[in-house]
């Protein structure tokens, strides 16, 4: 599974975070690197794939809303 | 390679968009694609014309029968950037460009690609014979091939 949107860690336990996207959570794996709660990622096939800015995944998450 | 097979490798990385942000195709659509393109089973081209209607369009315009793999690189490498459009999000319209990585390390089946600027991702390939010290052609959390 994967969103094209941002979405924002919740939780992390070992390499698995739980990943909050409006209206719904999902889990991805951390494949390396180290991830915080908060941290805004991209998600794709289940792995987070990059640690995205602040900036970046607010204005994405607010055009997403707008597209709405 | 078939046509049909290299378009949906270049195609299937950002098709979530389609779901998420177009909402022009379902989630089992999106996994009958995934499906398709990990196993690279050609679909039907009157099906991929239908699911991607804005990308063959463009392919159109540099050549009037889309369906040549020769065709699909120039639009994917090159004018795909350009069709991206200006109201998608940013963080979409920044990893949905078509860049040259390099995989640097396989964990396990993913990889750790590094495009420049600091871009680092973790990708999947899609192209089967995918191993560290590749450069490869990179498209949203995709490796997809070999260049």
């Amino acid at each position: 599974m994967c969103m094209a949107i941002p979405g924002k860690i919740i939780k992390i336990e070992d390499d698995e975070a739980t990943i909050e996207y409006p209206g719904e959570q999902r889990t991805a794996k951390i494949v390396e690197g180290e991830f915080s709660i908060g941290d805004y990622v991209f998600v794709s096939a289940q792995i987070i794939v990059q640690k995205l800015s602040e900036e970046e995944a607010l204005a994405s998450l607010k055009e997403w809303e707008n597209a709405a | 390679m078939l046509p049909e097979v290299y378009f949906l490798r270049y195609s299937f990385p950002c098709a979530r968009v389609l779901v998420d942000v177009r909402k022009t195709i379902t989630e089992k659509e999106w996994e009958k694609l995934k499906q398709a393109a990990e196993t690279d089973t050609p679909l039907d081209r009157a099906y991929l014309e239908r699911i991607f209607p804005v990308a063959i369009q463009r392919i159109m315009k540099i050549n009037p029968d889309p369906w040549t793999v020769e065709t699909i690189r120039e639009y994917f490498w090159n004018r795909h950037e350009e069709a991206i459009s200006k109201d998608l999000p940013p963080m979409i319209k920044r990893l949905c460009v078509v860049k040259k990585g390099k995989l640097v390390k396989q964990i396990g089946d993913v990889f750790r690609a590094d495009l420049g600027d600091g871009d680092i991702r973790y990708v999947h390939a899609l192209y089967p014979t995918a191993k560290a010290g590749d450069s490869a052609m990179i498209h949203y959390g995709y490796a997809v091939e070999k260049v």
